[in-house]
């Protein structure tokens, strides 16, 4: 090699390192959407964002998600959120998306909002049109139509993130599910969700203590049948059914867990045939996820309004008009008239500032915020906030939510401004004069409430609250005993005469608590078992520098306090 | 010879009642009468614009003008005059108070921009008296004619400016003060008053001539 051959190749090597050294440095974003890459718009979506090249003043990422077109009108919903990697370089987070047509822009952002690293996400062949089943492992045939197959570890850390799916089928998986996505998983079962788990001689793979609670067996022990087929058998808990025997084995057996359904299948994937299969097909139900929606317009339809009333306005106007008359007309002018008028008119309009108070001052915005918390082991909110903009001006409104809100978003547009900017548990929205939004939260639980059967007369609850319940029902075996205000701390509740479950109301009938009341009993199997519910409806008027805001909190604890 | 210093009395009281009337009219249709937000939702339309506030303007405007005449009429002069005409529209004010003070309750957080309506229809309503005196004098033999002069003036006054420049209009300025406007706009929305009276005041000191007693 000659002195110039050298040196061109030390040039080579120099440019490559020092390109890689710039490579090395710069900071990649990447992103997957979905569940095995597919969404429903309009539901809660996975985003699993990965960041390479981690540069140190990186501290949030800012999801850019474009809705609409030219003819539907169009919106922008930014979701901006700290940036917590986990130690694979990865955050996995849930977010509304409502359209395909456009891609998402996942960007990582500096401290001073500069964009450090950014990446667009093509949405529109991850689309799907409805609710699809997932399945989870192998199975040695296809399950169901429009079936996505995700391995365990492709499974979404939070349970809204399982929005997508129509059913959800565990299979054969070889390292089983880990404990943060047994929890999602019980927690969207528990939700509203369809969950078919096959266990025969894979049981002790998946096995882990929350699959022990969704299951409808208890004592589960691994059984050969007649024909050979190793399948699971235990004690099968009182509130499951057996849907389908097989050889004497009960070979499927359900249960309701919270608003959901855990099908269990006794033998594994891989000895089910095609006609056992549709068999189990025909009885797997899709997911109904609790939904708040419409009982948060009604109650939001009917929150009282603020405002001085109409008679007041009428009885200052007589006022007015008969002092006038009573002191002028038909008299010639005297100066007393003048010291009348002023006395009098100063009179009324002391007396009118007095009953046109605060607590008599319209409001430019209505909210009401429903929360229903549903604590079965693990514990779940869903929540759902409906806006009303009574306002003579368009006015910017900030909604409070622990993660990004889904929004029913009507069909046009064009009608006002639907973009949404989240950040830092605020949701930034614009509202419209007269105009009505809804947006729909889904979190995690901690445990609130706590109840003991003491007695056959007596039970005692222990609250984490702050703040006291004004309304509670104990629920044992469908019969409903009324419980005293429940004080944060521990109260003592003499249970006196039972009601119904039918007949037993929260509260006044028709009043907000009754209402959510219902809609949970609907979902809830609350007549197995001991329950405990309680809730409060809290009407404040927040200070502060935006728009005059009145909030009704309606809030319903729902607490599986003993099982069958 | 001018008559005693008379404020209002029943020669002079209708203008007085109408503003109280249909000021309180408005105010009563301002009023949301509805007790749940989803009948809030299909409200009139006038509980959700501050339709008492163009009232206020147009019935102070007005006020003026009644005034005025009623000045004419009894033949007040010089300085004399614009006092008796400054205390009445001050009493029209006293009159709308209660009104005012009610109205919080409607428009919550904009107590600063009611205090600049009060002054501003204050404005406006002397401004009014001024030129309503001033047209009655000469054509007080005709008074038909100085009634359309007057109101044909009046109505162009508040109406003609909206199409394009619409702080030279009492109802405009009225919703630019409302709407919390900046200090430039409400010096504009100010200056045309000011400016009129300025012109106007000294106009009819001068022709009205000399108090006499």
């Amino acid at each position: 090699m000659t002195r110039k051959e050298l040196a061109a190749l030390v040039a080579i090597l120099a440019w490559l390192a020092l390109g890689a050294q710039v490579a090395l440095a710069t900071p990649t974003v990447n992103a997957v959407v979905g569940l095995g890459d597919r969404f429903v718009p309009g539901r809660f979506t996975p985003v699993t964002v990965t960041v390479a090249g981690l540069p140190l003043d990186a501290v949030s990422l800012r999801f850019v998600h474009a809705v609409g077109n030219a003819w539907r009108g169009q919106a922008t919903m930014t979701y901006e959120v700290p940036l917590a990697l986990s130690d694979a370089g990865t955050q996995e987070e849930v977010l509304p998306l409502y359209d395909a047509s456009l891609p998402l822009r996942v960007e990582l952002l500096g401290s001073g909002g500069e964009i450090l690293a950014r990446t667009q996400i093509e949405l529109r062949q991850r689309k799907e049109d409805a609710a699809f089943p997932v399945a989870v492992g192998s199975f040695p045939l296809p399950v169901a139509e429009r079936l996505i197959l995700l391995a365990p570890e492709e499974l979404p850390h939070q349970w809204s993130g399982y929005d997508s799916a129509e059913s959800l089928w565990i299979g054969r998986t070889r390292g089983g599910v880990d404990a943060d996505r047994w929890d999602a998983l019980a927690r969207w079962v528990l939700s509203g969700g369809t969950l078919v788990v096959f266990s025969g001689s894979d049981f002790y793979l998946l096995d882990a203590p929350v699959l022990r609670d969704l299951l409808p067996l208890e004592t589960p022990v691994l059984i050969e049948r007649a024909d050979g087929i190793r399948a699971l058998e235990g004690r099968v808990r009182e509130d499951a059914r057996v849907l389908l025997v097989h050889d004497d084995v009960p070979w499927l057996i359900s249960r309701r867990f919270g608003a959901g359904v855990v099908l269990l299948v006794t033998t594994d994937a891989f000895s089910v045939d095609g006609v056992e299969l549709a068999e189990l097909r025909a009885k797997v139900p899709p997911a109904r996820i609790l939904s708040l929606l419409e009982t948060t317009s009604t109650l939001l339809n009917e929150q009282p309004v603020d405002g001085p009333a109409p008679w007041a306005a009428l009885l200052l106007v007589a006022a007015g008009l008969i002092a006038l008359s009573a002191i002028i007309v038909g008299r010639e002018w005297r100066p007393w008239m003048g010291v009348g008028l002023v006395g009098l008119f100063g009179l009324v309009a002391i007396s009118s500032g007095f009953y046109a108070n605060r607590a008599r001052t319209v409001c430019d915005v209505y909210v009401t915020h429903i929360e229903l918390q549903i604590e079965v082991q693990l514990g779940i909110i869903l929540s759902c906030t409906g806006c009303f903009s009574a306002s003579r001006d368009p006015l910017q409104l900030e909604v409070s939510a622990g993660h990004p809100p889904l929004e029913a978003l009507p069909r046009s547009l064009e009608e006002a401004s639907y973009d949404l900017s989240y950040r830092l548990g605020k949701a930034g929205v614009s509202l419209s004069p007269g105009e009505r939004r809804l947006f729909v939260g889904r979190d995690v639980a901690l445990s609130s409430l706590h109840a003991r059967l003491t007695g056959d007369e007596e039970a005692r609850i222990t609250s984490r609250l702050p703040r006291e319940l004004a309304e509670g029902l104990l629920i044992v075996g469908g019969e409903a005993f009324l419980l005293p205000p429940l004080q944060s701390g521990e109260t003592t509740a003499y249970l006196g005469t039972a009601t119904a479950l039918g007949d037993a109301h929260l509260g006044d009938r028709e009043a907000p608590l009754e209402r959510l009341f219902v809609e949970a009993a609907r979902a809830l199997p609350l007549d197995r078992g001991v329950w405990l519910v309680a809730g409060e409806v809290v009407d404040a008027t927040p200070q502060g520098d935006g728009p005059r805001t009145k909030v009704r909190d309606v809030r319903l604890y729902v607490v599986e306090v003993r099982r069958d | 010879m001018t008559r005693a210093y008379v404020l209002v009395d029943r020669e002079s009281w209708r203008p007085f009642f109408t503003l109280v009337f249909f000021a309180g009219l408005a105010l009563v249709l301002s009023v949301p009468g509805v007790r749940t937000v989803g009948n809030l939702a299909g409200a009139s339309l006038l509980v959700r614009t501050p339709t008492f506030f163009y009232t206020l303007a147009l019935f102070m405007g007005l006020l003026g003008l009644g005034i005025g005449a009623t000045s004419a009429e009894r033949g007040e002069r010089g300085a004399r005059m614009v006092r008796c005409l400054l205390l009445r529209v001050l009493l029209g004010e006293l009159l709308v108070l209660p009104y005012l003070v009610f109205s919080r309750a409607l428009f919550p957080g904009r107590e600063g921009a009611f205090a600049l309506v009060v002054l501003y229809t204050t404005l406006v309503s002397l401004l009014c008296a001024i030129v309503s005196r001033l047209v009655e004098q000469p054509l007080r033999w005709r008074s038909s004619t100085g009634f359309l002069v007057k109101y044909v003036l009046f109505l162009s006054y508040n109406a003609v400016p909206l199409a394009g420049i619409p702080f030279l209009s009492p109802l405009g300025a009225t919703r630019i003060l409302l709407e919390g406007a900046t200090p430039a706009a409400t010096a504009a929305a100010f200056a045309v008053p000011c400016a009129l009276l300025g012109v106007f005041v000294p106009f009819a000191l001068h022709v009205g001539g000399k108090e006499r007693v």
